[in-house]
């Protein structure tokens, strides 16, 4: 039950209280506007502390961070970890965990890695470099994921197994067997089109979206933000529900949408390295000005793909009836059950979920890569879980979001990838990590102390 | 009874058990730190030097960076101190900068993709060679030089004769690929442990040689010699049968690589 | 007050109960916490369920909600025979319960928990203005004090968690409800609330079965009170023809009022 227990508040100690008391007092009209905003006071803390990050790296590394291509490459690292956090905050605020998830990832991957590379060309001689490969290859890893997850999802529901037991069995039989069949060996190289999913570059093609598509897409995810809120005022008036004041709206609106396009922005100020643009300039034919050729890169792929996976298991947690139990379950399983929810099924489609968005991500990772190694997601569970863990989620269950997650990928990221840009070493680099994950969840263990 | 040890110092009190216990212990290519244990592995400084000579050759000056596996395994150092018996010097006199050098937590090429990414960014791709440990990493770093448009440009070192390597060698993406026959291995600690069946103590073995390990200990090993895998001598490895030429040649443009045709 | 009145225990029955327990049979393991109970409730009446701690009332009761089907025995609602297996199927024949623990999820606000299981969709997506809507209406009811729409239920006073859990039950159309302990966590005033509810919804026709541990709300609030004791039904009698103390009585010592000593009487009343 752990922070959300207003009772143990008195486990604190009196300094941490008097300290807290006056942050919060010098803070009052700032909570005041917070209010009025009706936004998550702990989603603007994440974006706080992610901006102290950004900043401090940029001024040590002497400008290098806060550059597009770092952040560019900041954004495509992250994907991965990202996608599969989504799901994972579903898992915990059931009340379960998937310790499995980098070995699926690695077992899916692989899979997936000969099915383009081996069985659809040399088994079933199609030969390399079909057009219909890489979707193929997709929705069958997708499909393939959901019922492994799916799996362990039933023993875990209907075989009355620990989560925690059956998926650390998973981690060691999914691991396993990719030994058994790959052998130590690399699968390489992959399908070119594939290799796009991960935002790579092949020859002149990048694994973006481009200039123009890019601007689409931020456009269209402004309006449809616009809309959202609009139609969501509109029937919360039409049942004459309070609703926020108008300042407050167009400010969140704004921001938003500001937030949208910026990213829009900055992956388009990342223009493609000199010789894949001078190789592109010749195939285009193409002159190259005399102050060299800028052609913008545009939002990464792998990138577009986590958008969407949010949008979908945002979209699944929060409007949808399937979500809605999820979260009934990890507040009160019992309750959820007498509600007549169907809890076991329920907990079986969020591992099947998890499964699928592992085979997204092992898509991701082995495109991105170009290969489908025996490693490939060695430890990712532990990337993943902490990322939910620092984006809020909490393992008493029933409280997580999904953009939370998302943000506690990028401040996992942003610390390793700007660690490596000063050249601080990996043991380093995890003295950082387990410092920072176990202090966001202590400070918010505190701050919601507060709060109740 | 044959070990092959994901962490050469983590094992030592299992290790140490059974040697108590009259069972010898073979350290198979992964350093045990037990005086008592017999080590087999293909000789890992030679390795690091193999693999630092090739890439030397092809870029004597410049800023290098080094990829190394995972600092919990001995062989990461070991393959470090063999590079730099090649390019220690170069290092001193400053011909050569060694711009970014970095463990990767398992080997794993997905970390060491974003690590060689990051080191790019910081020197704005001012990266004229990269050192990797082994080939999986190798990968990772190539995917990281081809979406700079550098693959093939930067000569990049890897060794384990992995399948996926050898086809970069002869695509031109990897410089060299040392390779150690696993097979050749395997045989060697096979007929180690006859003997060790017949005489338990370790420096009796066939072509044994004292060893000096990082921990300060000297145990009894064999070290077997590898084979660099350049474009020149790809013939090698498809001789003995290792890889096909299918695999060998995919994607390499015809006329461009002899043994590919 | 009282629009109809219910049947008496040994008179034929005029009217259909809406639900009738027949037989009734729940053992944990080797334990039998439920032995053969027959139980009825009738249109626009209270029935007391009361009986000592592990006399079984609110395991029976359980076997009615869905929560625990019964190892065997029979259940007539409107006198059809039904079976029971699962909460949904009791929510579906009007069957609604109060838990003694509320069974509210705590992360959840106002409106998730009353429709919960039960949501209000449209174009397949959760419609939360209309079941906020809704709850706005029934929990003004209640308590029209209530403002938290959109606060998680555990930030909720213990009254108002209370009115979260009422409304649940009642929204739906219950034709009958079983109320585990409503009053137990509540104050004065809170608890006056709940009992104008009671005689309200019995107003409406709707048929409870009110289980308690104290006498004097089960006395001031229903017509008949059934005594369950060691898993058994001691009796059904009618509060008119009782006195606390012989109610008392069969609480504790199990033992219908007719065989009652006047000694084991004066003990219970001393």
């Amino acid at each position: 039950m752990g922070a959300t227990v207003p009772g143990e508040a008195s486990a604190e100690g009196a300094p941490a209280r008097s300290f807290l008391t006056t942050i919060s007092s010098a803070l009052a009209p700032v909570t005041g506007v917070v209010r009025s905003l009706e936004i998550d006071t702990r989603m603007l803390g994440m974006i706080g502390a992610l901006i102290v990050i950004w900043v401090s790296f940029n001024i040590v590394s002497g400008g290098t961070f806060l550059t597009a291509r770092n952040l560019w490459n900041l954004s495509v690292q992250s994907a991965s970890i990202a996608i599969m956090a989504t799901g994972m905050v579903l898992v915990i605020v059931s009340r379960n965990i998937d310790l499995s998830v980098g070995s699926m990832l690695g077992f899916l991957g692989y899979t997936m890695a000969m099915f383009q590379a081996v069985w659809i060309p040399q088994s079933l001689g199609l030969g390399f470099e079909q057009p219909f490969t890489w979707v193929l290859t997709l929705v069958i890893g997708i499909a393939l994921g959901a019922a492994i997850g799916g799996l362990q999802g039933f023993i875990v529901a209907y075989g009355g197994v620990p989560s925690f037991i059956v998926t650390l069995g998973g981690l060691l039989v999914w691991r396993g067997l990719i030994f058994r069949y790959a052998q130590g060996q690399t699968i390489a190289p992959l399908d070119t089109t594939f290799q796009m999913l991960g935002g790579g570059t092949v020859g002149t093609r990048v694994g973006a979206l481009g200039e123009w598509p890019s601007w689409t897409l931020g456009v269209v995810m402004c309006v449809a933000i616009v809309y959202v809120m609009i139609s969501s005022r509109r029937r919360r008036r039409r049942y004459a529900f309070p609703v926020r004041a108008i300042w407050a709206e167009l400010l969140v609106g704004a921001v938003t949408c500001g937030a949208v396009l910026g990213i829009v922005l900055v992956a388009n100020s990342y223009p493609l390295p000199v010789n894949v643009a001078i190789q592109y300039a010749e195939e285009h034919g193409i002159a190259i000005p005399p102050g060299g050729l800028f052609i913008p890169t545009g939002v990464a792929f792998p990138v577009v793909i986590m958008l969407i996976v949010t949008l979908v298991v945002t979209f699944l947690a929060t409007r949808r009836r399937f979500g809605r139990y999820v979260y009934a379950i990890g507040g009160n399983p019992d309750a959820a059950a007498l509600a007549g929810i169907n809890v076991r099924r329920t907990i079986m489609l969020t591992f099947a979920l998890m499964g699928s968005l592992a085979a997204v991500s092992a898509a991701v990772q082995t495109a991105r890569l170009n290969a489908a190694v025996t490693n490939l997601g060695v430890q990712n569970e532990l990337d993943v879980i902490s990322a939910a863990v620092i984006g809020g989620t909490s393992f008493s269950g029933g409280i997580g979001t999904v953009p939370g997650a998302i943000l506690g990928a990028v401040v996992m990221q942003s610390l390793r990838s700007g660690m490596v840009l000063l050249l601080v070493d990996s043991p380093t680099q995890d003295i950082v990590v387990g410092i920072v994950l176990v202090a966001a969840v202590g400070l918010d263990a505190v701050v919601r102390r507060r709060v109740n | 009874m044959i070990i092959l040890a994901q962490d050469g110092t983590a094992i030592k009190p299992a290790v140490a058990k059974a040697i108590q216990n009259g069972v010898p212990v073979i350290a198979y290519d992964r350093l045990i730190e037990d005086p008592k244990a017999l080590y087999i592995t293909f000789d890992n400084v030679l390795v690091g030097k193999l693999e630092a000579q090739a890439v030397f050759k092809a870029k004597g000056t410049g800023n290098f960076a080094i990829i190394k596996g995972n600092k919990a395994d001995a062989n990461a150092d070991f393959l470090r101190s063999g590079m730099d018996q090649v390019i220690g010097d170069a290092v001193k006199s400053g011909a050569i900068k060694i711009v970014g050098e970095t463990y990767t937590d398992n080997w794993d090429p997905a970390k060491a993709q974003t690590n060689m990414e990051q080191i790019l960014t910081a020197n704005q791709n001012k990266v004229d060679a990269v050192l990797s440990e082994n080939d999986g990493m190798a990968g990772g770093v190539i995917a990281a030089l081809t979406a700079q448009g550098l693959a093939g440009k930067v000569p990049v070192s890897g060794q384990d004769g992995d399948k996926a390597a050898l086809n970069r060698v002869a695509l031109g993406t990897q410089t060299v690929d040392v390779w150690k026959d696993a097979r050749l291995l395997g045989k060697t600690a096979g007929e180690a442990a006859m003997q060790l069946c017949n005489n338990s103590d370790p420096s009796k073995v066939k072509g044994t040689a004292a060893f000096k390990t990082p921990g300060g200990n000297s145990l009894s090993s064999i070290l077997l010699t590898p084979n660099p895998i350049t474009k020149d001598n790809l013939k090698d490895v498809l001789d003995a049968g290792w890889i096909t030429k299918a695999d060998l040649c995919q994607g390499v443009a015809a006329g461009k690589v002899s043994v590919c045709g | 007050m009282l629009i109809q009145k219910p049947a008496m225990p040994g008179v034929a029955p005029q009217r259909v109960p809406i639900v009738e327990l027949r037989n009734i049979h729940v053992a944990f393991g080797g334990v039998r916490a439920v032995a053969g109970v027959t139980l009825d409730l009738y249109p626009g009446e209270v029935v007391g369920v009361v009986g000592g701690n592990g006399a079984g009332k609110t395991t029976l009761m359980r076997t009615l909600s869905g929560a625990r089907p019964p190892d065997s025995g029979q259940i007539f609602v409107n006198g059809q025979p039904v079976t029971i297996g699962n909460p949904r199927d009791a929510k579906a024949l009007g069957i609604e319960t109060i838990y003694q623990t509320l069974a509210l999820a705590d992360n959840l606000d106002a409106p998730a928990n009353v429709f919960l299981g039960r949501e209000v969709t449209s174009a397949a997506t959760l419609n939360d203005a209309a079941m906020e809507s809704a709850t706005r209406k029934v929990i003004g009811r209640l308590n029209p004090n209530f403002k938290n729409f959109k606060t998680p239920v555990l930030r909720l006073s213990g009254g108002q968690r209370q009115a979260v859990a009422i409304a649940r039950a009642i929204h739906f159309n219950a034709r009958a409800l079983i109320m585990d302990e409503p009053t137990a966590a509540l104050g004065p005033a809170e608890t006056a609330q709940v009992h104008a509810l009671i005689r309200q919804l019995k107003s409406e026709g709707i048929g409870i079965f009110l289980v308690s541990h104290d006498i004097h709300d089960v006395f001031d609030l229903s017509e008949r009170i059934s005594v369950m004791y060691h898993g058994k039904l001691v009796g059904t009698v009618n509060k008119n023809d009782v006195t606390t103390d012989e109610v008392l009585g069969m609480i504790i010592l199990g033992k219908p009022p007719t065989k009652l000593t006047q000694q084991e009487l004066a003990e219970l009343h001393g």
